[in-house]
């Protein structure tokens, strides 16, 4: 195998080509290939994939500690160029509508108690086992090894020529992908065989969570 | 959706913000010129992709690999190891060891040849193609397989005291 042919083989082997559905497409460029090559670029799409996400909970955190910061800037400049100060002059000087803030409080968070209580109260006793479900147009999936199902996910979706995004949330192994639309039988027969119902709005979310015990 | 691309690339806040919003800078010049032909999300990921290489390319310490000597010897040894590689299972320890040492010498690359080290990192997990590449980068096919020769090249030196372990032979 010359140079050209032994680096294309490394970069299909370090994009997941040569061992899932794509193996039909490129078998013959990677069959003659050197098992080092190969190797390499295994092991190394390996710990690529396995390299710590960015951990989803800290940067939403992050996300809205820079919201909370933009706002009390912005709060801070209005005071500064007095845009603020006929509202609060209104305020300082209306102390019978303070006292009706602070019942108001005190209601909100009496009736928020009371919810509270209720939910308590009223919630079942033995959660029932999910397997699936599709709030917030996210497909969930339960599976013994998420990543597994997911890199098989996503490599049959790239043979049909569909990208995937890969990503991590709470523990959970997620993807995105654009559909084409209308969507093509090839990538219909891929979602009804692993059981994914056709997604609205023609992008597919699925998050898949590790598999329990049951 | 951008602001977690860029964090996943670049892993610095700060600077992942300064990318996200040079790029919408460019989606608000660019915006005429979307036709609706493709959709939003893959254009706006690819002007984000652009902003990253840009930015890349401004900031590229000149990291040359003129040492051949050195470049041959490394690369004789990681074709030597991984011809006889043979995968064994690893415990905890082995493991933890392995990927603590992947994510100092990709911290290295990183750091070194940026450029470089996204574009693996965009093949392996994101299973970019050479066409796919070429356009990110502005370059001709050939010359993209070019650039991706020497990607290899480039992680095989920072990568080197990985792939050692990675290969079973820790501590040579």
């Amino acid at each position: 195998m010359n140079d050209e042919a032994d680096d294309q083989a490394w970069l299909d082997a370090l994009a997941g080509r040569d061992t899932f559905a794509g193996r039909a497409t490129v078998g013959e460029r990677t069959e003659g290939a050197r098992t080092a090559t190969l190797n390499e670029a295994r092991a190394l799409r390996a710990a690529l994939l396995a390299r710590a996400p960015i951990d989803e909970l800290s940067l939403q955190r992050e996300i809205d500690r820079d919201g909370e910061t933009r706002a009390a800037q912005l709060l801070a400049r209005a005071r500064r160029d007095e845009i603020l100060a006929p509202a609060l002059a209104r305020a300082r000087g209306t102390a019978p509508r303070q006292r009706t803030g602070h019942w108001g409080a005190l209601l909100a968070a009496g009736i928020a108690g009371l919810a509270m209580a209720l939910v308590w109260t009223l919630r079942p006793t033995v959660e029932a086992p999910v397997i699936r479900s599709t709030p917030d147009a996210i497909f969930r999936m339960v599976a013994e090894d998420p990543t597994a199902l997911r890199r098989e996910i996503v490599s049959a979706l790239r043979a049909v020529g569909v990208e995937a995004t890969i990503y991590e949330r709470f523990g959970r192994a997620g993807l995105d992908a654009d559909l084409p639309h209308p969507l093509t039988p090839a990538v219909r027969a891929i979602l009804e065989r692993f059981g994914i119902p056709l997604p609205e709005g023609g992008v597919l979310r699925i998050e898949i969570a590790l598999q329990t015990g049951s | 959706m951008l602001y977690r691309e860029s964090r996943r690339t670049v892993r610095d806040a700060a600077a992942a913000r300064d990318l996200v919003q040079e790029t919408f800078i460019k989606v608000w010049q660019r915006c005429a010129s979307f036709h609706g032909n493709s959709e939003l999300l893959p254009w706006l990921r690819a002007i984000l992709r652009h902003t990253m290489l840009d930015s890349f390319r401004r900031n590229d310490r000149a990291v040359s690999l003129d040492d051949a000597v050195l470049t041959a010897e490394i690369e004789l040894k990681i074709v030597e190891l991984s011809a006889r590689a043979v995968p064994t299972p690893l415990d905890d320890a082995q493991a933890r060891q392995q990927r603590e040492v992947f994510q100092r010498c990709w911290a290295a690359f990183e750091r070194e040849c940026p450029t470089h080290a996204t574009v693996i990192a965009w093949i392996g997990e994101d299973g970019l193609d050479n066409d796919e590449i070429a356009q990110l980068l502005g370059r001709t096919p050939g010359a993209t397989r070019e650039f991706i020769s020497q990607c290899r090249k480039k992680a095989r030196v920072y990568l080197a005291e990985w792939y050692q372990l990675a290969f079973g032979v820790p501590g040579s």
